[in-house]
């Protein structure tokens, strides 16, 4: 084409433009006469006339927005807007201009950012504009621009007047700053914060995107136009679609799913855009790569996003600098900082459904949080290999103090502001656990009511059905999830009460969570591990006593009572696992927590009994008689203080009596320990029923101290009732069992009966066996083995004897510690019934160094052995 | 002495004729949009993007003394900002896209002067070449597009800087697009 050409060709069409639809064609044709080449050419560059216009205004919409392309208005700065002064443009949009103002009557000195609306909007919308002014005006909160004040100019121009913000925008800010992963998470914390507020107040963001966001020199977030967004948008609501109100009001690439499709805008929309501005700040990158806005409407609508963690490895095409750089970190680095529960984090919160995102604000708070603390993330689900993985993790590297700033409650705040805040929890905690226990309780007798009215008249509803009920019910409640977790810890808790161990265990699983604090995380481990604990699966109950006991250790005062509770569940735990040292160093630090509370209420004493009690147990296992006889009549001291003040008899005074009396036995002092048993049985019988354990082993016991003081025919009555008692218990304990059978034949051996007693001790035999073989412990084998030998012994078949008590010696010596009395009594028997002076001596001598440091001197015991060196 | 005249002077000597003080005036009013437009980047407050024209005219305010200055002085000095304007948008969308495509994007950094989508700088430097060549048919239709386009400029101003009549900038305007579209958009 030549100029000339061209020339003629801008002229027609320009021409044709100017004449009525209808006769534009046969302007054409008259216009360009023979030349058809031309005519067609015109006629092409006229059809799409329409095209190119919207092409360009496009185009120029970019460029020029609204109210700049109209320069025939002259800058403002230097006038006045109501009492303000304008000072100059700090910013130009399709929705305004804004200006650095201040006051002009000098009534502050405060710089303001005064935002001009574009004039031309109808009466209505300046009423709505109005009553919007007024919502927002409340909203003060350290991270937003607060909007100070609005009004109408001369020429009756809306304006809005906000804080003036020196700052950038904050990916800006990380990028320059160049921030770490955990430095941006603790800003992001910040704009968290100030959107939740906003949400509490009902006022939902709709635009957050980094240049709403602005951080200033000294790091602190604020967030800009808090709801002006949606004020606005009623301005614009005539225009019919986003591509055009869209470049307007949203940044397409920060639109969320509900706002492309106008659908209705709730909290839901601003928790998408803040998961795209995470994503934005850990990549770099925005979720989706930016093109042709309708294009960009369709993968908002329809594409996932890639995960962050992959996003940072492609080749950058959106964005000026890698990551890394901006980061100061490696690629590898960050892409494993970023996989797994960051990628998890963010892409729940940019779900297309707003349902499948977090429920709120604070709950991605909350999550990022958990994150930082190395605590497990609620976008991940619950998987349980995920939740141990986590705690592997966690206590694998240690948590900074920053972990802090994300914890459950308060979200993002400075550091500064966190100790008082944590105080503050915790005075609220009392309360808060005062309202609990009341709805919990409200709802467990409702459970039974609901249930009882449900069931046809004449059945009785099982205690699981009612349970289940429960169960049904708790998960009902979705809008308060303490709640919620309350309940069913309390429902699983009494699971285990009635032995239903795997339930509990699912049902606590689930507790898990709903109680993400680190409190409640640490009572629903522990009560995970005293399930598996009571099923003898202690292999699984310790790796969990011992997270529970890790996350009070990190988040809890070292006084805590509830860490406390864990401890001593733990302790015994421990206990049972034979690790006694351990146990031992636990269940002090119980005693000593215990011991620091005033005291001045019997739930703390009776707290400090059982404490002190288990402690007793722990150190009598070690072998330790008389200081463990000490904790169990120090722990006594507290139920009888309980027990004046309390109508009727207190069962816990039995279970310390029995303790007390059961070192009395070792101790040889069966005066004392007959002096304690009428009363044990007593309270006993009338608390827990002859048949308990507690009131069989009063009776045993006291059988034995006849047996001791030579009243056979007592001890054998005594012996038997207790026996008869103990098979009344559906659920009778084994070692109870055995120790009374024990008992049983040893009565008969020293009243002769030595076939009846080596009939009943072969009998207990072959279980104990097994046990022992198989364990390479046991507690009761070498009793056993040993009470044979001696009635062997006695039925002057000494070669067979002294097999059964090296097999004795051997047992205790595998079972109990290092240095065990009982030890000393295998060996003592053996050099008993040692022939050869040589073994005699030997085994006596070691049964001395054993016996003598435990029960002194004077003791019995100490005396045969004695008694068998000098021989 | 170009370089110790304001731009007040340069513009006053351009229209006096000076032909030579268009391309020191050009220079400071390039580095004034330069500036503008990092600065807006880096602080600017409010929802909204900062356009290219708002900054044009954003220059004039900040560097043509307004005591005396006439309707005519302030559109001439915008027909020469748009074409700066121009240049600094095309200078950036070819670093973005250099970068883009794989350019040494380890040491390069860019100052991030705007925010359009990668679509975006692709059809300016299109519509940079389509200029080109409507230049060669018609250079005036170019200039008129450069100030509508880039300056944001009215009819009246265009008509003023440019000493056209209405008419014609109206006529070209129309002319211009059409022609542009058509190279962007060839018929399949």
């Amino acid at each position: 084409m030549t100029p000339e050409r061209w020339e003629q060709i801008s002229r027609i069409l320009a021409d044709a433009l100017d004449q009525p639809v209808a006769d534009r064609s046969a302007f054409i044709s008259e216009a360009c006469g023979h030349d058809l080449e031309m005519r067609d050419e015109v006629e092409l560059l006229l059809s799409r006339q329409a095209d190119a216009s919207a092409f360009f205004d496009r185009f120029a919409n970019d460029l020029t927005p609204d109210t700049a392309k109209r320069s025939d208005i002259p800058s403002l700065s230097g006038t006045d807007v109501g009492p303000y002064r304008l000072t100059e443009v700090i910013g130009r949009g399709g929705m305004g201009v804004v200006y650095r103002a201040a006051r002009n009557d000098g009534a502050f000195e405060q710089e303001v950012a005064l935002k001009l609306l574009p004039t031309g909007v109808s009466e209505d919308q300046l009423q709505r504009f109005e009553a919007e002014r007024q919502i927002l005006a409340p909203l003060q909160h350290p991270h937003i621009a607060r909007l100070l004040d609005g009004g109408f100019s001369a020429d009756g121009t809306p304006y809005f007047v906000m804080d003036y913000v020196d700052g950038v925008p904050i990916t800006q800010y990380c990028d320059a700053q160049q921030l770490d992963v955990r430095q941006r998470l603790k800003l992001f914390g910040q704009v968290c914060s100030a959107v939740q507020y906003a949400h509490q107040n009902l006022v939902v963001h709709r635009d957050l995107k980094p240049s709403n966001i602005l951080v200033t020199d000294d790091g602190v977030v604020k967030l800009l136009d808090f709801g002006i967004a949606k004020l606005l948008d009623h301005s614009a609501r005539s225009r019919p679609s986003l591509t055009q109100v869209g470049a307007r009001v949203m940044t397409p690439e920060y639109a969320s799913p509900e706002q492309i499709r106008g659908d209705s805008i709730t909290t839901s929309s601003d928790v998408y855009q803040l998961g795209v501005l995470l994503y934005e700040l850990l990549t770099g990158r925005r979720p989706y790569k930016a093109i042709a806005i309708r294009e960009m409407e369709r993968i908002i609508l329809e594409e996932e996003p890639t995960r962050p963690s992959t996003a940072i490895t492609m080749v950058m095409d959106a964005t000026p600098q890698t990551s890394t750089q901006t980061h100061a970190i490696t690629t590898q680095r960050l892409q494993r900082e970023l996989r797994g529960d960051l990628d998890q984090i963010i892409l729940k919160a940019l779900s297309k459904r707003p349902d499948h995102r977090y429920s709120s604000v604070e709950a991605m708070a909350d999550d990022l949080g958990r994150h930082l603390q190395g605590m497990p993330v609620l976008a991940q689900g619950n998987r349980w290999t995920y939740v141990a993985s986590k705690f592997m993790r966690r206590h694998r590297t240690g948590i900074g103090a920053l972990a802090l700033t994300f914890s459950a409650l308060a979200v993002g705040l400075a550091v500064a502001l966190w100790q008082g805040q944590i105080a503050a929890q915790e005075r609220d905690r009392a309360q808060q656990q005062e309202r609990l226990a009341s709805e919990v309780a409200g709802f467990m007798k409702g459970m039974f009511f609901f249930f009882a009215s449900s069931v046809p008249e004449g059945t009785s509803p099982s205690p699981m059905d009612v349970l289940q009920q429960g169960v049904v019910r708790a998960e009902q409640i979705d809008d308060d999830r303490e709640l919620a977790g309350a309940l069913l810890h309390e429902i699983a808790d009494l699971h285990i009460w009635i032995r239903e161990y795997p339930k509990a265990d699912e049902l606590f699983e689930r507790t898990l969570e709903l109680r993400q604090t680190p409190r409640g995380q640490m009572a629903v481990l522990e009560r995970l591990a005293t399930s598996a604990r009571l099923q003898n699966q202690l292999d699984r109950a310790m790796p969990l006593y011992e997270q529970a006991v890790a996350i009070g250790d990190e988040f809890l005062d070292e006084d805590d009572l509830d860490m406390a509770y864990v401890l001593n569940t733990y302790g015994i735990a421990l206990s049972d696992a034979e690790e006694l040292e351990t146990a031992e160093r636990i269940q002090r630090r119980v005693v000593a927590i215990r011991k620091a509370q005033p005291m001045d209420n019997h739930s703390d004493r009776a707290q400090l009994a059982a404490a002190l009690d288990n402690l007793g147990v722990i150190v009598g296992k070690s072998g330790r008689l008389r200081d463990a006889l000490s904790h169990h009549e120090e722990g006594l001291a507290y139920r009888e203080i309980i027990s004046r003040d309390v109508a009727g008899e207190n069962m816990d005074v039995a279970w310390s009596l029995l303790n007390i009396m059961s070192i009395q036995a070792l101790l040889d002092e069966w005066d004392q320990l007959l002096e304690h048993a009428d009363r044990q049985i007593m309270i006993a019988d009338s608390t827990l029923g002859p048949s308990h354990r507690i009131s069989v082993g009063g009776r045993r016991l006291k059988a034995v101290a006849l047996l001791e003081q030579g009243d056979l025919e007592e001890a054998r009555a005594l012996s038997s009732e207790a026996d008869t008692n103990l098979r009344q218990n559906a659920f009778a304990d084994k070692g109870e069992m055995l120790l009374l059978s024990i008992l049983g034949a040893r009565i008969e051996r020293e009243s002769g009966a030595l076939e009846a007693s080596e009939r009943r001790l072969l009998d207990l035999w072959p279980d104990l066996d097994e046990a022992w073989q198989s364990e390479g412990k046991s507690a009761f084998a070498g009793l056993v083995a040993i009470e044979i030998g001696k009635t062997l012994v006695a039925a002057g078949r000494v070669e067979e004897a002294m097999q059964w008590l090296e097999l004795g010696v051997l047992i205790e010596t595998q079972s109990r510690p290092a240095g065990h009395y009982r030890i000393g009594i295998a060996h003592l028997e053996l050099a008993t019934a040692s022939a050869k002076a040589s073994d005699r001596e030997a085994h006596a001598q070691i049964a001395i160094s054993l016996l003598e440091p435990v029960f002194g001197q004077s003791h019995p015991l100490t005396r045969r052995a004695r008694t068998l060196l000098r021989q | 002495m170009a370089d110790t005249s304001s731009p007040t002077q340069l513009l006053a000597a351009y229209q006096a004729g000076e032909k030579e003080a268009l391309a020191d005036l050009f220079e400071q009013v390039y580095d004034m949009l330069y500036g503008l437009a990092r600065l807006q980047r880096s602080k600017w407050q409010g929802d909204y993007t900062v356009g290219a024209t708002a900054l044009v005219n954003e220059a004039y305010l900040k560097l043509i003394d307004q005591t005396g200055a006439s309707y005519r002085d302030r559109s001439h000095f915008l027909a020469v900002a748009s074409q700066a304007m121009r240049h600094i948008l095309i200078d950036y969308a070819r670093r973005r896209q250099a970068l883009r495509r794989g350019g040494d994007f380890e040491r390069v950094q860019i100052d991030e002067l705007f925010d359009l989508s990668d679509a975006r700088v692709d059809e300016l430097i299109d519509l940079n070449d389509a200029m080109e060549k409507l230049s060669e048919l018609q250079p005036r239709q170019a200039r008129v597009v450069e100030c509508r386009l880039f300056g944001g400029m009215q009819l009246d101003e265009t008509a003023e800087a440019l000493d056209l009549s209405k008419a014609t900038v109206k006529r070209d305007w129309t002319a211009a697009r059409a022609l542009l579209f058509a190279l962007l958009n060839p018929e399949s």
